[in-house]
């Protein structure tokens, strides 16, 4: 391990050596006042020229001589002026600094050098989240400095009980990754065993916390989410009341959750900023849509083809009429308006917003109209495809695992008929009872279900009724609140 | 490992039983109403099967398939031979029964209605000609196996009495149930006068329908 020396020259030298290739690196030498000669480092846009000029370099020049031999710990204690300055005499230190935005400072006949707190790199600032906007209730969103998104919970939570704990994650990124929690409702297990998987992750870089969550999760192939991620300070100091984690990074607005259940698929912010009633309905709805978009287009493949004696005389006729003509079976019509309505989903989030009307019309005449009228598809499974794409949009967050369950009931739907989705329900219970995020069942409080735990589920009651937290940290203080 | 070894055998044994390959909806014929009349050499299966046009689900044409036999598992198999699709009874609402099978063959006629599995809710009801009666056409139903039933229905409520006699009430009357008579338009019979709509006897009184 390299060391600062006394000899500033030297010094110098090294750090040119490191960064020889970086445009961005400046350094300055001047004599200071105290009559020794300094130098100051930092790499341009990481750190503000401003802030170093201000802080550092004239304090420096118009400090008065004093009897202090260590000008390093002299400078720090009487002449700078920035809020965080600590001495190293480790050159790697030195480095990890500048990448993260100081100033290094280097003395001439000094071991030590100063490691100056001088950050000057812009963030977007506070906007509203495209993905989690609300009709009612805050509208402030996470932004990529996880420093000022931490102190964005704060400001929601101001209780010393609030803990941020900071771990470095990625070989060359080294991104700062914080866990934050209430170390009063937080289960002690819990936050260990994230710092145990965080601690193993080998990786080269953290660019987004999805990286994270892929490499902590509890089944890394699943295709249910058991780790939650939002970009709204108040969904998670919500989240951090109810005695969960929440891990933050550097360089990303999305800001992780667990445990994560999948009850949390359905709850929105909103629901807990709109009147009760209002918000149990859309829960509910929720629900309904999720269950109608695995299982409409199944259900009608399998009476369409399988259990036809089962569906209304017109409607079958009426299936049978709009059918003639297509040259492909019902199981491939299917899958082929699903793949469509995926890629207009997928072309609809991707494209610029001002192409919208062109994608309104590819999607609503050519495919809807025109593809119909060249026998291309049926009219009826149009419809069942796309109702079973409308109820899928109003679960986003069980958007990757929706599609999978619905082309998989749409198949065996066309193998068994109503038996195979049937089989597909019961596979889907099997595989959802086994699952868990960080030792809580994934189907709580379904799983076991109690009548605090029912009344934030399915519906969502008046705060008045709901006096415990949720169920899954048993061990710790589960009363929300006094009963009136 | 265990899970899906279960789910498998679960999934394997659900196909054994399921007894069912899928059949798109335009290779089958839905049988609308079926007709069953006593000829010289055996019986006479006629089914009326309602035909969509290619994507004109609001456009139905009806057509007559026939065919004769022995007994009346012979006849159905003599009208599949002239079929390119399948034969669907699952959805037929009607069966005419002609003068002939009244009293010797009804319950060869239950019997097959059961193992074809015509649904139990159809109307059952007695015409001097079965094949004349479904041929007559319609006007306000696409078929006459629709508009038969909806006639009996509108019957019934308007009398307060039920006119329409299902099949397992046939079947379970013992002999002696009287099943509504229907006749094709403009045809005499001895009981009545000359009826120029389409009349249902109940215990041998006519009822007239305008």
């Amino acid at each position: 391990m390299e060391t600062v020396g006394p000899d500033l020259g030297k010094n110098l030298e090294r750090v040119c050596a490191a960064f020889c290739r970086d445009a961005t690196f400046r350094q300055r030498v001047f004599q200071a006042g105290t009559g020794v000669r300094a130098a100051v480092c930092y790499l341009d846009g990481m750190a503000s020229a401003g802030e170093i000029r201000a802080g550092v370099i004239r304090p420096l020049m118009k400090a008065l001589p004093g009897d202090e031999p260590n000008a390093a710990a002299y400078a720090a204690e009487k002449v700078l002026w920035a809020t965080e300055v600590s001495g190293t005499g480790s050159l790697e230190t030195v480095f990890s600094g500048l990448l993260s935005g100081a100033a290094a400072v280097f003395f001439e006949g000094c071991s030590t050098a100063l490691v100056v707190d001088a950050k000057g790199f812009r963030s977007r600032g506070i906007q509203e989240p495209e993905n989690e906007t609300v009709l009612q209730g805050p509208r402030e969103g996470f932004d990529e400095v996880a420093v000022s998104n931490l102190a964005m919970i704060r400001r929601k939570l101001q209780t010393p009980d609030l803990c941020a704990e900071t771990i470095t994650v990625g070989k060359r990124s080294k991104t700062a990754v914080y866990l934050c929690y209430l170390r009063s409702l937080a289960s002690g297990a819990l936050v260990e065993e994230l710092k145990r998987r965080l601690a193993n992750i080998e990786i080269d870089g953290i660019l987004d916390t999805n990286y994270l969550n892929e490499l902590i999760r509890d089944r890394r192939l699943s295709i249910f989410k058991t780790v939650g991620s939002t970009e709204r300070p108040d969904v998670v100091a919500a989240k951090l009341l109810e005695g969960r984690v929440a891990i933050l990074a550097n360089g990303t607005p999305v800001v992780l959750t667990v445990p994560y259940l999948f009850a949390e698929n359905f709850q929105s912010g909103e629901d807990y900023y709109l009147n009760f009633w209002g918000a149990s309905i859309g829960r509910f709805l929720r629900y309904f849509c999720f269950f109608l978009t695995i299982s409409v287009p199944a259900v009608y493949l399998a009476l369409l083809t399988h259990h036809q004696r089962l569906l209304p005389t017109f409607l079958l006729l009426s299936s049978a009429g709009t059918r003639g003509g297509v040259p492909f079976s019902s199981l491939a019509e299917c899958l082929l308006l699903i793949l469509v309505l995926e890629i207009l989903k997928e072309t609809g989030a991707r494209m610029p917003q001002n192409l919208g009307h062109t994608l309104g019309i590819i999607g609503g005449l050519v495919v809807g109209q025109a593809a119909v009228e060249a026998r291309l598809v049926s009219a009826s499974m149009l419809i069942v495809v796309a109702v079973s794409g409308i109820a899928g949009l109003m679960i986003p967050r069980l958007r990757a695992a929706v599609f999978f369950l619905r082309v998989g009931f749409v198949l065996l739907a066309a193998w068994l008929g109503l038996p195979g989705c049937l089989l597909g329900g019961a596979f889907l219970l099997v595989r959802l009872t086994g699952t868990a995020s960080f030792g809580v069942s994934y189907l709580q409080p379904l799983e076991t279900p109690t009548a605090q735990g029912m009344k934030d589920t399915f519906l969502r009651l008046p705060w008045g009724k709901m006096l415990t937290r949720p169920a899954f940290n048993r061990n710790l203080t589960r009363q929300r609140r006094t009963k009136e | 490992m265990k899970q899906i070894a279960f789910l498998l055998s679960a999934a394997l044994i659900l196909l054994s039983f399921s007894g069912c390959r899928a059949v798109e909806p335009e290779e089958v014929y839905l049988i609308s109403a079926l007709g069953f009349d006593r000829v010289e050499d055996g019986v006479r299966l006629v089914a009326e099967v309602p035909l969509t046009r290619e994507n004109e689900a609001d456009q139905m044409e009806v057509r007559l398939f026939e065919g004769s036999g022995k007994s009346i598992p012979s006849a159905l198999e003599d009208m599949k031979n002239g079929l390119a699709r399948q034969l669907e009874f699952g959805h037929c609402a009607l069966a005419v029964l002609g003068e002939g099978i009244e009293e010797e063959t009804l319950d060869w006629v239950l019997e097959c209605l059961s193992e074809w599995q015509v649904p139990l809710s159809a109307t059952v009801v007695f015409s001097p000609d079965a094949r004349a009666l479904l041929g007559r056409g319609s006007l306000s139903a696409p078929a006459v196996g629709y508009e038969l039933p909806d006639i009996l229905r509108l019957i019934s409520k308007s009398r307060g009495v039920s006119f329409r006699c299902r099949v397992y009430e046939v079947a379970s009357s013992g002999g002696d149930f009287q099943i509504p008579r229907f006749l094709p338009n403009g045809e005499e019979v001895a009981e009545v006068d000359r009826l120029a709509g389409v009349c249902v006897y109940r215990q041998k009184k006519a009822v007239r329908i305008e």
